[in-house]
C-alpha cells in the first residue's frame, strides 16, 4: 500500500531545504491563538493567511495551513477547558469534563491530557492516512444517507446517558433541541417555524446556539463569583501537573485509540467532521468506562476521548480532500482554495500522479504533531493563567467575545442574536436544573438527522427499511443497538445497587 | 413549552402535511409533549407529597427532627434569583437591540461598563478604561480580521 519511491521523494522534498519547517511553529501558534479566542477560529486564521501562502511553494503553503488546522484544534480545547467556551464546534464535548476539572482546580491536568490526546490523535490519523489513503477514500464513497443517519443517531444517544440533571429532563431538553434543529427550510424546500422571518431560512445557527447554551449561560451563571476556581491554592499554574496530564494520556491509549479511529472515520465524511466525531467518541468512551457516572463530572478520560477524536478528524478530512478533492469543513475548504491557488486539484488522479506530494504533506504533519508537543507545553502555562483573572473582568469580556464571535459565523446579526437568546435559555435551564448539554446535542444533530432520514426515506422508495438492506448501515445499527442495550443494562443494574 | 411545541407542529403542518415535512418533526414533538406530561405529573405528585409532608411536620414532635430528604434541604435550583442577576440578564439581552439599532461598538461599551459594575468593580477609572480599551481592541480587531463589515456607530458618523 506504500509507494516507497514516492515516500523517498517526499523525504527529499523536506531535506533539501529548510523552508517547509520555518512555517510550522508560526502556523501552530497562530492556530492555537485563533482556536482559543472565542469568536475567532482556525478557518478564519487559515483564510486570513491564505493570500500569504501564495508566496510559498506548494508543500510549505499546505504545511502552514495544516499547522494552523492542528494548532486550532488544540486551541479550541483551551477555551473549552478553561472557560467552558467551545473554541471550535469539534470541542464542545471537551467542555463536558474539561470545565468541571477546571472548577475542581485540575485545569493543569486537563490541559496536559488535552494536549497529548490531541497529539496522539492527530498522529494516529495521519498514520492511517499514510497507509490507507486509497481504501479510506473508497470507503467514504460507500457512505450514504442511511449510514450517516446511523452515525448521527449514535451521537444523539448520548443524551440518554448524560449524568447531568434528571434523566427525564435530559430527554426533554434533547428532544426540544432536535425540534429546534428542524426550524428553517428542509431538504425538500418546505419552510417551517420561521414565522415569516427570512433570517431563519437556513435554520437556527447551530454553532451560535451552542455558544449561547454552553458558554454564555455558564458565564452568566458564574455571576457573583470572584474566580472560576474559588480556592486560591488551586489556581496555580503547575507544569508538573500538566506533565501528569500528559502522562495520563499516554497511559490511556485504550481510550485514545478508539477516539482517534472514530475521529478519522467520521472526520472523513464531508460535512460531518469533528463536530459529530467528538460526541460519538465521548459516548463510546463513556459506554466502555468502568465508571460512567464520573463522566460529566471531571473525568480526564472524557477530555482524552473527545480531544483524540476532534484532532484526528483532521487526518480524516485530509483524506477526503486529497483523494476526492472534497472539503469536509471550513478548514479543508480554505485548503482547497490554497490548492487552487497553486494550480493543484485534489482527487483520485492527484493521489496517483503526485504521491510524493501527498506523502510530503502526511510526513510534514507527523513532524508538525511532534512540534505541537513543545509549542503546546510552552504555551499552556500562559493559557492556564486565565483562571487567575478575576471574573468581574473575565466574564463580561468573554461574554462579549461569545456574542460577537458568532457574527462572522453567520455573516449577519442573527448570529449574535442567537447567542443572546440561547444564552438566556441556557441560564434558565441551568437555574431549573435542566441539562444544556442535551439541548446542544439535539440542536447540533437535529438538522442532520432530518436531512439524512429524508434522503434515506427517498432512497428506500418511501420507507426506512433501506437501513437494514445495506451492510454498513446494518452493522452500524447493530453496534448502536448493542451499545444501547448494554448501557440500559448498566443503568438498571446501578439503580438496583443504589436502591437495594 | 408545550404550547410552543404545539404551535410549531401546527405551523409545520400548515406548511406541508406530507411525510416529507413531518418525518422527524411529528415524532419529535410528540415525544417532547409526552416528556412534558410525565414531568408535569411528577412535579404535581412531588408538590402533593411535600404538602402532605409539611402538614405532618407541623406537629411539635417532628419539626425538630426533619428528615434529610425533606423539602427544606432541596437544592437551590428554581428559587427566585438575586435582583442583580436579573439586571445582569437584562443588560445581556440589551446587547441584541443595541447592536442592531446603535452599532456593535455601542453594545460592547455599554455591556462591558455595566456588566463589570454589576460584577463588583466600583472604581470609575478602571470601569471606563477597561470598557474603552476592550471596545477599541475587539471592534478594531474584528474590523481588521473579518471579511464581513462590522456595523458601528463610529462608522456611521464618519
Amino acid at each position: 500500500m506504500i509507494n516507497f519511491a514516492a515516500a523517498s521523494a517526499a523525504i527529499a522534498l523536506f531535506t533539501h531545504t529548510w523552508a517547509p519547517w520555518l512555517v510550522v511553529v508560526p502556523g501552530l501558534i497562530i492556530g492555537i491563538v485563533f482556536g482559543a479566542i472565542p469568536g475567532l477560529s482556525f478557518p478564519i486564521a487559515m483564510a486570513l493567511f491564505l493570500p500569504f501562502s501564495l508566496y510559498l511553494d506548494f508543500v510549505p503553503a499546505i504545511l502552514l495551513l495544516t499547522a494552523m488546522f492542528t494548532g486550532g484544534n488544540f486551541g479550541g480545547a483551551l477555551a473549552s477547558i478553561l472557560i467552558n467556551v467551545p473554541g471550535t464546534p469539534g470541542s464542545d464535548a471537551t467542555c463536558f469534563d474539561g470545565f468541571p476539572m477546571t472548577k475542581q482546580g485540575r485545569h493543569n491536568e486537563a490541559l496536559g491530557v488535552a494536549l497529548f490526546a490531541s497529539v496522539i490523535g492527530t498522529g494516529i490519523s495521519y498514520l492511517i492516512l499514510f497507509f490507507m489513503i486509497q481504501p479510506l477514500s473508497e470507503a467514504v464513497l460507500r457512505i450514504g444517507a442511511p449510514e450517516m443517519l446511523m452515525i448521527a443517531i449514535w451521537g444523539l444517544t448520548l443524551i440518554a446517558f448524560l449524568d447531568e440533571g434528571s434523566f427525564l429532563k435530559g430527554l426533554l431538553a434533547g428532544t426540544v433541541g432536535v425540534v429546534l434543529g428542524t426550524v428553517g427550510m428542509n431538504s425538500v424546500g418546505v419552510l417551517r417555524g420561521t414565522f415569516g422571518s427570512m433570517h431563519l431560512i437556513d435554520g437556527i445557527p447551530a454553532v451560535a446556539g451552542l455558544i449561547g447554551l454552553f458558554a454564555a449561560s455558564e458565564l452568566l451563571h458564574l455571576f457573583g463569583q470572584n474566580f472560576i476556581i474559588e480556592d486560591p491554592g488551586k489556581r496555580k499554574v503547575d507544569v508538573r501537573k500538566i506533565l501528569w496530564g500528559a502522562g495520563y494520556s499516554l497511559r490511556r491509549f485504550k481510550t485514545i485509540l478508539p477516539g482517534a479511529l472514530i475521529g478519522t472515520g467520521v472526520g472523513a465524511l464531508p460535512g460531518v467532521g469533528a463536530a459529530i466525531a467528538n460526541l460519538v467518541s465521548y459516548s463510546a468512551a463513556r459506554a466502555r468506562s468502568k465508571e460512567p457516572k464520573t463522566f460529566g463530572k471531571g473525568n480526564p478520560d472524557g477530555v482524552a476521548a473527545t480531544e483524540a477524536a476532534n484532532s484526528s478528524a483532521e487526518g480524516g478530512s485530509m483524506a477526503t480532500l486529497l483523494a476526492l478533492g472534497v472539503p469536509g469543513g471550513g478548514g479543508t475548504a480554505v485548503m482547497l482554495g490554497a490548492f487552487a491557488m497553486h494550480n493543484v486539484y485534489g482527487g483520485p488522479r492527484f493521489i496517483v500522479d503526485h504521491k510524493d506530494v501527498v506523502y510530503a504533506i502526511i510526513l510534514g504533519n507527523f513532524v508538525q504533531v511532534l512540534v505541537l508537543v513543545f509549542v503546546g507545553l510552552a504555551l499552556l502555562p500562559f493559557a492556564s493563567a486565565v483562571v487567575k483573572m478575576p471574573l468581574r473582568y473575565l466574564a463580561p469580556g468573554v461574554l462579549i467575545l461569545c456574542v460577537f464571535g458568532a457574527y462572522p459565523i453567520t455573516g449577519t446579526i442573527i448570529g449574535p442574536i442567537a447567542v443572546v437568546i440561547f444564552g438566556l435559555i441556557g441560564w434558565v435551564m441551568r437555574h431549573y436544573d435542566y441539562p444544556v448539554t442535551a439541548m446542544v446535542i439535539g440542536l447540533l444533530l437535529g438538522r442532520l438527522i432530518e436531512g439524512e432520514m429524508l434522503r434515506s426515506f427517498h432512497l428506500g422508495s418511501n420507507n426506512l427499511w433501506i437501513i437494514f438492506q445495506r451492510p454498513i448501515s446494518l452493522i452500524l445499527f447493530l453496534c448502536l443497538a448493542a451499545t444501547l442495550v448494554y448501557q440500559m443494562y448498566r443503568f438498571f443494574r446501578d439503580r438496583k445497587k443504589v436502591t437495594g | 413549552l408545550a404550547v410552543g411545541l404545539i404551535v410549531y407542529l401546527i405551523e409545520a403542518m400548515n406548511a406541508s402535511s406530507r411525510i416529507d415535512n413531518l418525518i422527524l418533526i411529528a415524532p419529535a414533538v410528540s415525544l417532547a409533549l409526552l416528556f412534558v406530561a410525565i414531568l408535569l405529573g411528577k412535579i404535581l405528585i412531588t408538590r402533593f407529597k411535600s404538602r402532605a409532608g409539611n402538614i405532618q411536620t407541623t406537629t411539635p414532635a417532628t419539626t425538630a427532627t426533619a428528615p434529610a430528604s425533606s423539602p427544606t434541604t432541596a437544592p437551590a435550583a428554581g428559587t427566585m434569583p438575586d435582583p442583580y442577576i436579573v439586571v445582569y440578564l437584562l443588560v445581556f439581552f440589551a446587547i441584541a437591540p443595541l447592536s442592531v439599532y446603535a452599532g456593535f461598538d455601542v453594545a460592547v461599551f455599554v455591556f462591558i461598563l455595566t456588566a463589570t459594575w454589576l460584577n463588583g468593580e466600583r472604581r470609575v477609572w478602571v470601569l471606563s478604561s477597561y470598557a474603552i480599551i476592550f471596545t477599541t481592541v475587539v471592534i478594531g480587531g474584528f474590523s481588521k480580521i473579518l471579511s464581513v463589515p462590522v456595523p458601528t456607530l463610529w462608522e456611521r458618523f464618519l
